[in-house]
């Protein structure tokens, strides 16, 4: 027969089954859009003008790699859900006489016409809202909006090859299983749902070892100190979390509901009898879907919550960067007053006026310290993993910059710890064999302090004066530290944060032409490059929860429609034993009620136990205030758990209405 | 003795929701049942039997005429009052079993007294004694799918009677069985009538029928002719249906 007649079928076939196919194409026609959009956004010229643009161009491309990663996922497990409905009606066509290639041919038409609807309409969107995203990014950046209008067809082909591909990759294993698999034996696989009748040894085993999974995951995910420098281990956490999560509710949940079903007193009553009885069976046959959801669950609060709380907290991340409004730090003192200048002119230019200038001659190390002996050495016996850093420098500088006024006698320190390594009743430091006296204790931030996650704690020893610095100094080169004295100037400018940019940007212009300088920041600075950064997450994060959330929904509404029809038959059984509709109702409520919220339950403990993952990133992006982020977290999943329920409500709208659909022949 | 059941000039239209034909499935049906009366309808297939049984059991509803259960007019009840009839006064037995998958035969057969809300202890004594009766008490912890036809049919029987309901309807419930079940299915409704319980039964087979004490038939939506059993053996009775039968065909 003629291809055409297949792709005449094919066609039929998409229109019949148009309550299925209608969610994917939604789905597909977002995610494509989103592909288009972050190719689009990275490659755009209006974006290299933004400060710190290849960090961000990277990052936007991480995220069309991670995006087609994660499509490809859920196009294949979405396809295996897709297909297991669709096994009966491919084996009638074998019962008909179509032989495996012509079934091919049909498969074959049916992904090419979705993938070309979903294709042309997704980039078509994506297209028309390019320069709204463009336009909405920018405004999040605080970035005047340079939209380079031009389109690339390069991002088009991108973005069809990329899905093509994917379809490709699936299309090929729907073909190998239709050709593997005698056709006829599909009419069959019709597998009766066998209710799970009580627990067997092996099922006590699986629970036991997914709760254990789980509980490794906390642990594991709360004991690794520097988990963003390796996505292995995350990777890891997760994968541990989602086999957890599946032997935990496909055996566990399941032992607690047989549990509760031997309560003669709760199971034989009215609306417990069927919901539990039938909740048995479908939380196992659901388990892996449910496992899905609720890892995706996990994913949407983790990652929406942070990007989230990474926006809304820029201000505060580039506030608390520095004490003063910025700092300029060079090796050789006697380029000071040039700086000193530059400031001041910049300052006149600009008109504003200089509150003030301090200076500051520093000494600082990367170490190991032992909170226990005083002692800083290299000798890492403290189990951190990343060093401690030691800064030195007299009091004079201290107090001047501070506005203290501490006094030492000579042999003694100001011991400041960081706020994060109290070192109550030490008595004596001892710095590479130099021996001091503490004289009194404060804690941390200082003026100096940034918040760095390449270091673990930071300490200052204050001392007397500027002999017993040098002679520190002196001593430690002989041991081999070659580190040499730093000059910090920082500032301060009155002014709005308009003009203290404008300021920043003369400064940086006039600092350009003075030698030895280490290094310039400012709270401009760091909040630009900031906003720009953490627009770009926030603007991943969103559509990629997005995209998530629709597959959620997708394979939610999809079980629910799986399990309605396979439930037609029980419901009206109830309903000729004469049980109400509504206590009906009330059943269907309870039981999609319990499976529903079980994953989210389950992924609110999962981020509760894992929050320590999120305070370490946040605290990479200099986010460090945990109330802030909690309350973030707390409110997103407020809002998402509303989304939920009314998802929920819709659900339970769609399978009651299939179960109780008016039906004479009852 | 008291009328158990009344139907009095039962009609029944169905409109076809597509097309606008009517098809009038009922063209009034009355007849008496009393108390402990055992009653078996018989027709072609497609004469009406169902409809009549599913509107007794208020499954479905008439388009006119009225159907009084020990003395309650079931067919000027609300949607609510119905149910709860159902659940307290009537037993119904299907021909293909209707059994929960998801619950035990004990679940299955208990399924009535817990809508009833009854206590654990009332069902369990109401199960279990009605196993020992039918002869299913080995079974009580299998699955429906564990089960042979013939044992579904006896859980169903059993679901239909663990209320001590006034009236049991029992649509073919041989339909599916083989005859040595038949017969023993027959035995049952026999040794529950014969303890005072009212049945009325759909069949097709002559011998089911000859067990009853009154066969009605149905053709065309009216009730043709009644036979009573006055008190004959099963073999004369089953002889005088099939005359009857054989002459309505010439
Ligand atoms: N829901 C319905 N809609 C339309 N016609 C029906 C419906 N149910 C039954 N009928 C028709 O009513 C007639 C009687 O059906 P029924 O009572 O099921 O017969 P039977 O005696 O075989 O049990 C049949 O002709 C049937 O086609
Ligand atoms: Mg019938």
């Amino acid at each position: 027969m003629k291809q055409t007649f297949w792709a005449k079928i094919a066609f039929k076939n998409i229109i019949e089954n148009k309550k299925f196919h209608l969610a994917n194409l939604i789905v597909s026609i977002f995610t494509i859009m989103s592909f288009y959009i972050f190719t689009f956004t990275a490659t755009n010229k209006g974006l290299a003008d933004v400060r710190g643009y290849t960090g961000l161009k990277f990052i936007l491309m991480v995220g069309c790699v991670f995006l087609a990663l994660i499509s490809f996922v859920f196009k294949a497990y979405t396809n295996r859900l897709l297909i297991k409905r669709r096994n009966k009606e491919l084996g009638l066509y074998a019962a008909w006489g179509l032989e495996p290639k012509h079934v091919n041919s049909i498969l074959f038409f049916e992904a090419l016409y979705m993938y070309l609807a979903y294709a042309v309409i997704g980039i078509g969107i994506g297209v028309l809202l390019q320069k709204y995203v463009y336009r909405v990014m920018f405004t999040l950046m605080h970035c005047d909006i340079r939209y380079a209008g031009d389109f690339s067809f390069n991002n088009i082909f991108i973005s069809l090859g990329v899905f093509a591909v994917i379809d490709l990759c699936i299309l090929f294993k729907n073909m190998i299983s239709v050709s593997k698999k005698k056709i006829i034996a599909l009419l069959k696989d019709e597998t009766a749902v066998e209710p799970v009748k009580k627990l067997r040894a092996s099922d006590i085993l699986k629970a036991v070892i997914g709760v254990a999974l789980i509980i490794c995951a906390y642990i594991y995910v709360n004991r690794v100190d520097d988990f963003v420098n390796s996505l292995r281990t995350l990777v890891f956490a997760v994968a541990l979390l989602f086999l957890g999560s599946f032997l935990a509710i496909s055996s566990f949940v399941v032992m607690i509901e047989l549990a509760l079903k031997k309560q003669d007193k709760l199971y034989y009553r009215n609306t417990f009898f069927t919901t539990l009885a039938k909740l048995v069976t479908r939380t196992r046959n659901n388990a892996l879907s449910l496992a899905v959801i609720n890892i995706l669950f996990t994913c949407v609060i983790v990652g929406s919550s942070s990007t989230i709380a990474l926006y809304l907290g820029t201000e505060r991340q580039a506030s608390v960067a520095f004490k003063t409004d910025g700092e300029i730090s060079l090796i050789d003192e006697n380029r000071i007053p040039e700086v000193e200048e530059a400031i001041r002119s910049s300052a006149a230019d600009t008109g504003l006026s200089v509150e003030g200038i301090w200076i500051a001659k520093r000494y600082a190390f990367p170490t190991a310290f032992n909170e226990k002996t005083g002692e800083f050495s290299n000798e890492y016996i403290t189990g951190r993993n990343l060093p401690d850093i030691i800064e030195m420098m007299t009091v004079e500088t201290f107090n001047k910059n501070e506005g203290t006024n501490y006094t030492l006698k000579e042999g003694e320190v100001l011991f400041i710890s960081d706020e994060e390594c109290p070192v109550n009743g030490l008595e004596g430091v001892n710095i590479y064999g130099n021996r001091f006296k503490v004289a009194q204790i404060a804690e941390g931030p200082i003026f100096t302090d940034i918040d760095n996650i390449q270091y673990a704690y930071k300490f200052h020893v204050i001392v007397d004066n500027d002999e017993t610095l040098a002679r520190v100094r002196e001593d430690l080169l002989s041991q081999g530290n070659t580190r040499e004295f730093r000059f910090s100037v920082t500032y301060n400018v009155a002014g709005s944060k308009d003009e203290e940019l404008r300021f920043d940007e003369r400064l940086n212009d006039k600092l350009m032409h003075i030698e030895s300088i280490d290094y310039v920041d400012s709270n401009a600075t760091q909040r630009q490059t900031r906003y720009a950064r953490n627009s770009v997450f926030l603007f991943l994060g969103t559509f990629i929860s997005l995209i998530f959330i629709m597959y959620m929904i997708f394979i939610m509404y999809y079980k629910q429609i799986e399990e309605a029809l396979d439930d037609v038959g029980n419901v009206k059984i109830m309903k000729k034993i004469g049980m109400y509709s509504a206590e009906i109702k009330k059943c269907i409520f309870a039981e999609n009620g319990i499976l529903f919220f079980l994953p989210v339950v389950m992924a609110f403990c999962h981020v509760a136990a894992c929050f320590a993952l999120m305070k370490d990133v946040m605290k990479l992006f200099m986010l460090t205030d945990m109330d802030f982020i909690r309350l973030c977290v707390v409110l997103f999943c407020v809002g998402i758990l509303v989304v939920y329920m009314l998802m929920y409500y819709g659900a339970y709208k769609v399978y009651s209405g299939i179960v109780l659909k008016e039906d004479s022949s009852v | 003795m008291n009328k158990m059941l009344e139907l009095k000039n039962l009609h029944k239209t169905y409109y076809t929701k597509h097309s606008n034909v009517e098809y009038e499935a009922l063209k009034g049906i009355s007849f008496d049942a009393l108390e402990g009366d055992f009653v078996a309808i018989m027709g072609e297939s497609g004469s009406g039997k169902t409809t009549t049984l599913n509107i007794i059991a208020s499954l479905d509803t008439s388009t006119s005429g009225e159907v009084i259960i020990a003395g309650s007019d079931i067919s000027k009840m609300g949607n609510k009052e119905i149910c709860r009839f159902r659940r307290e006064k009537l037993g119904f037995v299907f021909q293909d079993f209707n059994l929960l998958n998801y619950f035990t035969v004990k679940d299955n057969i208990a399924f009535p007294l817990v809508l009833l809300n009854r206590s654990k202890q009332e069902i369990d004594e109401r199960v279990n004694d009605l196993a020992e009766k039918i002869g299913i008490t080995k079974l009580l912890n299998k699955y429906p799918y564990e089960i042979s036809g013939g044992e579904k049919q006896r859980t169903a029987v059993a679901r239909a009677l663990v209320c001590k309901p006034t009236l049991v309807l029992a649509d073919e419930p041989t339909g599916a069985l083989d005859s040595k079940n038949s017969d023993q299915l027959m035995e049952l409704f026999k040794t529950f009538n014969d303890l005072g319980q009212t049945i009325i039964m759909v069949t097709h087979s002559l011998k089911s029928a000859s067990k009853a004490k009154k066969v009605l038939f149905l053709k065309d939506g009216v009730i043709g002719t009644t036979l009573e059993k006055n008190g004959r053996s099963d073999e004369e009775f089953e002889e005088e249906i099939a005359g009857l039968l054989y002459n309505a065909r010439k």
